[in-house]
């Protein structure tokens, strides 16, 4: 069970970190909510039947510790908020201090920030996570097409958000080549 | 229906730049130093071989009620309530913060109803230890503790108490405990755990000057702490 365990561990410990920090853990509590994860699925292994893949079932188990982590978060600064199941699902990571000011991952974030939250969480699963539709469908609870149709729109904006600051920069460095 | 092709792989539909940052969201990695550490921790958190299963432990107390990992967390926190040491003495090695939140996993854990989702294995509440529910067939397999165990637990109690006091909005009271627990573990492995409940005692007590001043101490004493980025919020300069 152990082997199996440690299997899992180093095959997607990298996608529960990820997927934690996207659901909004924050960097210092992401070990322990990681850790948590992974007593989990030791915990139901056994009864894992494999009717879903396995990154599909470590996500659902992401997204309740998250929630709860949240939850406690919120409660704990007496400013509890109200908040669909929809909403809670919110897989924006914390680049900028997880990648150590890595560029690329702060472009990402900046334009997947700029994205409606429902269609920024299927085009990360797919684009990112490299789910299949189905899977999408799975974790988050959401018919197959509309899975599609959201992933589309995130492209589109995705398209936009990045066009948009590649024009912002030119015009920037048109400036500071004026400038100099 | 069938998935579009993903970015990352669709040469000519995707541009240079789109497939470069989703290729960069994908090698996305926690830190391998960070990894190992954490595998660490969750490998002594599971029952060594030989030790009899906590299903087995649970199954031998009537309760039926307890799975094998919710009961393995239970088994580690009883241990270290009574001042016995099981399956948790490797985890109660661990000096890592996360270490220090465990039993009060464990220790709901132990007592919430029957699992039937992962939530419930994961509440946290402040109960009380209850080392009545040691069975005998776990007792007869534990070992001794030594001298740096039973002080690394007691250590870890005190920093749970403190952190429980914080947590019920009680910073008055954490303070007091980490005041204490400074004195009688001057040199503890749990010294950056301390400092940090500390910080963010004094800032809640509204002595947000002292907590400034040495969340800055903390963060040149151990800058690449779990904790840097929670104790940065108390640097109001």
């Amino acid at each position: 069970m152990h082997s199996e365990l440690e299997a899992i561990y180093a095959g997607h410990a990298d996608f529960v970190w990820r997927t934690l920090l996207r659901m909004g853990v924050s960097r210092a509590d992401v070990g322990d909510a990681l850790q948590d994860v992974f007593l989990v699925v030791h915990q139901q292994l056994a009864s894992f039947e494999g009717r879903s893949a396995l990154s599909t079932w470590l996500f659902t188990i992401c997204r309740t510790v998250a929630t709860k982590r949240r939850q406690r978060y919120r409660r704990e600064r007496e400013n509890v908020v109200d908040s669909s199941p929809e909403e809670l699902i919110d897989l924006r990571a914390d680049v900028g201090r997880a990648a150590e000011h890595n560029q690329e991952l702060i472009l990402l974030e900046t334009i997947l920030e700029s994205i409606d939250a429902n269609q920024r969480n299927v085009f990360i699963l797919f684009e990112l996570e490299k789910m299949s539709g189905e899977e999408i469908s799975e974790a988050l609870g959401i018919p197959l097409g509309t899975a599609y149709s959201r992933l589309q729109l995130a492209r589109n904006s995705f398209r936009q958000a990045l066009t948009r600051h590649q024009a912002k920069a030119r015009f920037e460095d048109l400036r500071a080549g004026g400038n100099s | 229906m069938t998935d579009p092709i993903r970015w990352s792989e669709a040469g000519d539909s995707a541009t240079e730049t789109e497939q470069m940052l989703v290729r960069s969201g994908q090698a996305q990695q926690m830190p391998s130093e960070e990894k190992r550490a954490l595998w660490s921790q969750i490998a002594g958190a599971l029952p060594p071989a030989g030790v009899p299963t906590v299903a087995q432990t649970a199954a031998g107390l009537g309760s039926g009620s307890l799975l094998a990992l919710k009961g393995l967390k239970a088994l580690c926190v009883l241990a270290a309530a009574s001042g016995l040491v099981i399956a948790g003495y490797h985890w109660l090695k661990q000096s890592r913060p996360a270490a220090v939140e465990k039993p009060a996993l464990a220790l709901a854990a132990s007592l919430a109803p029957a699992v039937t989702a992962p939530v419930s294995a994961l509440e946290v509440a402040p109960v009380a230890p209850q080392p009545e529910a040691l069975s005998a067939s776990a007792a007869a397999t534990q070992a001794p503790a030594s001298s740096h165990a039973s002080q690394l637990r007691e250590e870890s109690l005190a920093v749970m108490a403190a952190r429980q006091a914080l947590r019920s909005n009680d910073a008055p009271r954490a303070l007091h405990l980490l005041e204490q627990a400074q004195q009688r573990f001057k040199k503890g492995a749990l010294a950056e755990e301390r400092e940090a409940l500390s910080i963010e005692a004094l800032a809640r007590s509204g002595q947000i000057a002292r907590a400034s001043t040495r969340a800055q101490a903390f963060l040149t004493s151990y800058p690449r702490s779990p904790h840097a980025a929670d104790v940065q919020r108390f640097i109001t300069k």
